[in-house]
């Protein structure tokens, strides 16, 4: 599960002004009518912790452990894409040419 | 240890025709096969090795839909001893390359045109074509130089090399000469999607959707489209992935071996068995590449779930606080559902944070806590019940005093638990904080009402109409307020005060929807004024005020007041209605109705009321009740003669329920039961209704009911328990057992059970008549008559007479 802080991009320590601002930010990326449900998780994120009683809140009172995917996607960032070699394309095809599954 | 003796499988059995197709109906190939090659050894009839062949052909396919396709292209050899056509030849070709022999499945493609489907010849160049890109080129010696698969085989790889080395150009060029029929076209459109991937995600993902499911390429696709999804996504489906296609999309994402390797251990250690524990030392020993703080945001996070990872935590990342502490354990505690022992962390938790109050936020997270207390409290469903609450509430408050939903929770609180003095303590504090909320104007004005303080609660209610003019609720308070109080004041003899105050009251009904109670009361002001009627009560009050002296008579102004009178019983809705108005209105000034009544020359006052009529006079005996006029049994008593008429008009089930339940609450019995009875008319044996009839009956008094209508209602709760009608199940139960826990007069559902009658007697026996409380009494003489009618002799007991029932006590 990604934290709020994750899904509006914004550090634990962000202002109220700071969070409004990258909500906007966010709504105008995925707009309701064009991509409901992360609209949905967009404004679910916003009212957690939009002011300080509710960001101080998230903090006491929240129990789920972080998602692990959240904290990989942070570490995994750095990289550039590369172009697998003519050799790695001719072995990944004859790994999925050989499962069961592919029938 | 002694081995089994193993028992041979394939000892010859014998068989016959009918066995043997009887093993290949019900799909016992293997055994069908057997049987078969035994009866075409006796005689190589035609029909046998027909079937034969079958048996090895549906053989085969069961195999090889399980995925054994070296086994299932066996069997389709061994029946081509038997059989010499070449049926299912393309899948038995399919199978040889799915079982890694290339080679022989490549010539039979070449040798066997003749014999294939035309449709299946694509398919299977396809899938050597696939086998060429994949490195088996051994295959390519099979098909002349002039083949197709041969010639584009050559094109696909200059691409292929092409894209790998990043020369998009050459590699499109190639591609493009590549025909749409040809057997790389499905290569050719993922090789087209992988140039695009990082530009135009969406527009790869589409490319690669076109890829058929039926396609050698059908998984390769499907793991590039893996590369294009979220992060979450892609983690799930990785871990199902072999070492290669990791590798592919780890190019694909610009991750580095180090990275790829991270990844898998973290996806091992979460699905370890305790993989909270396993997670936390993984990210532990990867803080280099995570980030002490993400790391350690990490870990923290974990603890609720896994609190014996505090000392491990405390060992990489340093020591915690006593806050955090505090708060991992009662957080740990509430997700195990032992709410009492969060609730101590969370107090110590509090405790901690007030010793540090200028701390920055600590006098906020306390009062935070203390409202979780609260709302652990909730949980429990224990609120009203838990003593602390109060205390915490007001202490939050006191931490953070800009929280309205506590002030409104505390309010609740005492109301609840009838302690008036705080009740109005913190309504009073609520107000001052929140002069213009309306949710908090809404509680003062109810508050204000129920100290009969009108003037406050029509001041309180002008306040939150300022705020927020279209509310309903505010309006008919500020309205009642002034009514009310310019009652007070007519009961003082202070006609002037009470004019003024009706006219504020007009002020709050809109012109289109006037209720005509404002008509009324000023006309019954007036007709006192003018000393037309008086007070039963406050004769001698009113001759003390120069205000309340009345003046002589004048013919205009009682004319006038009768007008009045005449205009709000029209706006009451005329007949039944304003003449019900009129009465409870009169009589909550003190007058008698039988005084004003006579003055309305003219009225129709004994029509047949209309149903509508019927049902809107419902809602106002509703809406009275719900203001607190108690006298509304009697005010109906005055109107009974139209009620009873109107028994026979048509109402619906709901309509009928709803005028029972309202004479039931006024407790006239008679004119429950008339209306419970032509209810049964129409829905026969309706529990709710033989409830009414039978609650009407006995004048709501359980011992004044019969055995056989005690067990009729018996019958007909369970009946309405059966149909989900819990209501009426409910309202049945609770007349049946009016002493909840304590000795109840039946029993209802259990009265069969007779063991203990005895035992009952004796001790009732012991027991003096005289003494008994009514519950026991009513038991006793339950008792006695049911062993009556049992055949029992029972002996001699003096009752003592009963007291009438006790009447609920009035309010208003």
């Amino acid at each position: 599960m990604k934290t709020p802080f994750d899904i509006l991009g914004v550090t634990e320590d962000a202002t109220d002004e700071a969070i409004k601002k990258a909500y906007l930010q966010k709504v105008r990326q995925y707009p309701p009518e064009r991509a409901p449900e992360q609209f949905q998780n967009i404004r679910a994120a916003f009212e957690a912790i939009k002011t300080r009683h509710q960001r101080l809140k998230y903090q006491l009172f929240h129990s789920e452990p972080q998602s692990l995917n959240t904290l990989l996607e942070r570490g995994m960032q750095t990289g550039t894409p590369q172009r697998p070699t003519e050799e790695l394309f001719t072995q990944t095809l004859a790994e999925s040419l050989n499962r069961k599954s592919l029938v | 240890m002694r081995k089994k003796k193993k028992i041979p499988h394939n000892r010859p059995i014998e068989t016959s025709p009918a066995l043997a197709a009887d093993l290949l109906a019900k799909g016992r190939y293997k055994e069908a096969i057997e049987a078969y090659k035994q009866l075409v050894k006796k005689q190589p009839h035609e029909e046998w090795q027909a079937a034969l062949a079958k048996a090895y052909l549906l053989r085969a396919q069961t195999l090889a839909d399980k995925g054994m396709y070296k086994e299932a292209a066996v069997l389709w050899e061994n029946r081509a001893n038997w059989c010499p056509d070449k049926e299912l030849i393309e899948q038995y070709i399919y199978w040889l390359i799915r079982a890694g022999r290339h080679i022989r499945a490549a010539h039979l493609l070449t040798e066997s045109t003749e014999h294939l489907p035309p449709a299946a010849i694509g398919p299977l160049q396809a899938q050597f074509g696939a086998l060429l890109l994949a490195g088996a080129i051994e295959v390519a010696e099979a098909f002349p130089e002039e083949a197709t698969l041969v010639k584009h085989y050559a094109l696909v790889k200059e691409a292929l090399g092409a894209y790998s080395q990043g020369d998009d150009k050459i590699a499109e060029e190639s591609l493009k000469q590549i025909p749409f029929r040809s057997p790389y076209r499905d290569f050719r459109t993922i090789l087209k999607a992988l140039f695009i991937i990082n530009a135009d995600p969406n527009g790869a993902r589409q490319l690669l959707d076109k890829v058929p499911a039926e396609s050698p390429y059908a998984h390769f696709a499907k793991l590039i489209r893996m590369a294009g999804q979220d992060f979450e996504s892609l983690l799930d489906g990785l871990s199902q992935l072999g070492h290669r296609e990791q590798a592919f999309i780890a190019h694909l994402k610009g991750w580095d071996k180090a990275q790829l390797k991270l990844i898998s251990t973290l996806l091992q250690a979460a699905t370890k068995q305790n993989s909270h524990k396993a997670l936390m030392e993984v990210v532990a020993a990867h803080q280099h590449f995570f980030g002490e703080s993400d790391s350690r945001q990490f870990c923290l996070a974990l603890l609720p779930s896994y609190p014996a990872g505090v000392k491990f935590y405390e060992k990489t990342f340093g020591s915690l606080s006593a806050y955090d502490k505090n708060r991992i354990a009662a957080l740990s505690h509430e997700r195990l559902g032992h709410l009492l022992k969060a609730e101590k962390h969370w107090r110590s938790h509090v405790e901690s944070l007030k010793q540090h109050p200028k701390e920055k936020d600590n006098a906020l997270k306390a009062a935070l806590i203390l409202r979780h207390l609260v709302e652990l409290a909730e949980k429990r469903g224990e609120v009203f019940d838990d003593v602390d609450v109060p205390d915490f509430l007001a202490e939050s408050l006191r931490l953070d005093p800009d929280d309205k939903s506590s002030y409104i929770k505390l309010i609740q609180w005492y109301k609840h638990n009838n302690d008036q003095h705080n009740y109005n303590k913190w309504v009073d504090t609520a107000v001052k904080y929140f002069p213009k909320e309306s949710d908090i104007l809404l509680i003062a004005m109810e508050a204000a009402t129920r100290k009969t303080a009108f003037k406050k609660a029509a001041a309180f209610a002008k306040t939150l109409l300022k705020v927020d003019p279209i509310n309903i609720k505010a309006r008919q308070i500020a309205r009642s307020s002034h009514l009310s109080h310019a009652r007070k004041l007519i009961k003082s003899g202070k006609y002037d005060s009470a004019r003024n105050e009706l006219e504020q009251a007009a002020q709050f009904e809109k012109p289109s929807q006037r209720s005509g109670v404002v008509q009324i009361n000023q006309a019954l002001l007036e007709l006192q004024a003018q000393g037309v009627v008086k007070p039963k009560t406050r004769k001698r009050k009113a001759k003390k005020t120069t205000a309340a002296v009345a003046k002589p008579k004048s013919t205009g102004d009682v004319a006038q007041a009768v007008e009045l009178l005449q205009e709000g019983i029209q706006l009451a809705g005329g007949g039944l209605l304003g003449q019900f108005r009129t009465i409870v209105e009169s009589k909550s000034q003190s007058l008698n109705p039988s005084d004003i009544l006579p003055l309305l020359s003219g009225s129709k006052k004994n029509d047949l009321p209309s149903r509508q009529e019927m049902l809107e006079l419902v809602s106002l005996i509703n809406a009275y009740s719900e203001e607190g006029v108690t006298f509304l049994a009697e005010a109906v008593k005055q109107v009974k003669a139209l009620l009873q008429k109107a028994v026979k008009l048509e109402f619906s089930p709901d309509e009928m329920l709803s005028i029972c339940q309202c004479f039931k609450k006024l407790e006239h019995h008679d004119l429950l039961t008339k209306f419970a009875e032509q209810a049964l008319k129409c829905w026969p044996e309706r529990p709710a209704f033989v409830f009414y009839q039978i609650y009407g009956k006995a004048k709501g008094i359980i011992w004044q009911i019969s055995m056989p209508e005690m067990d009729r209602l018996k019958e007909v709760a369970e009946k309405a328990d059966q149909q989900g009608d819990k209501r009426t199940f409910l309202m049945i139960m609770e007349f049946l057992n009016p002493i909840g826990g304590g000795i109840v007069p039946f029993a209802p559902f259990d009265d069969d059970d007779f063991d203990d009658i005895e035992a009952e007697m004796e001790a009732l026996e012991n027991m003096d008549p005289e003494n008994m409380t009514p519950a026991e009494l009513m038991k006793f003489i339950n008792l006695l008559s049911r062993l009556e009618d049992m055949g029992i002799e029972v002996p001699d007991f003096d009752i003592p007479i009963f007291p009438s029932p006790r009447q609920k006590p009035k309010k208003r």
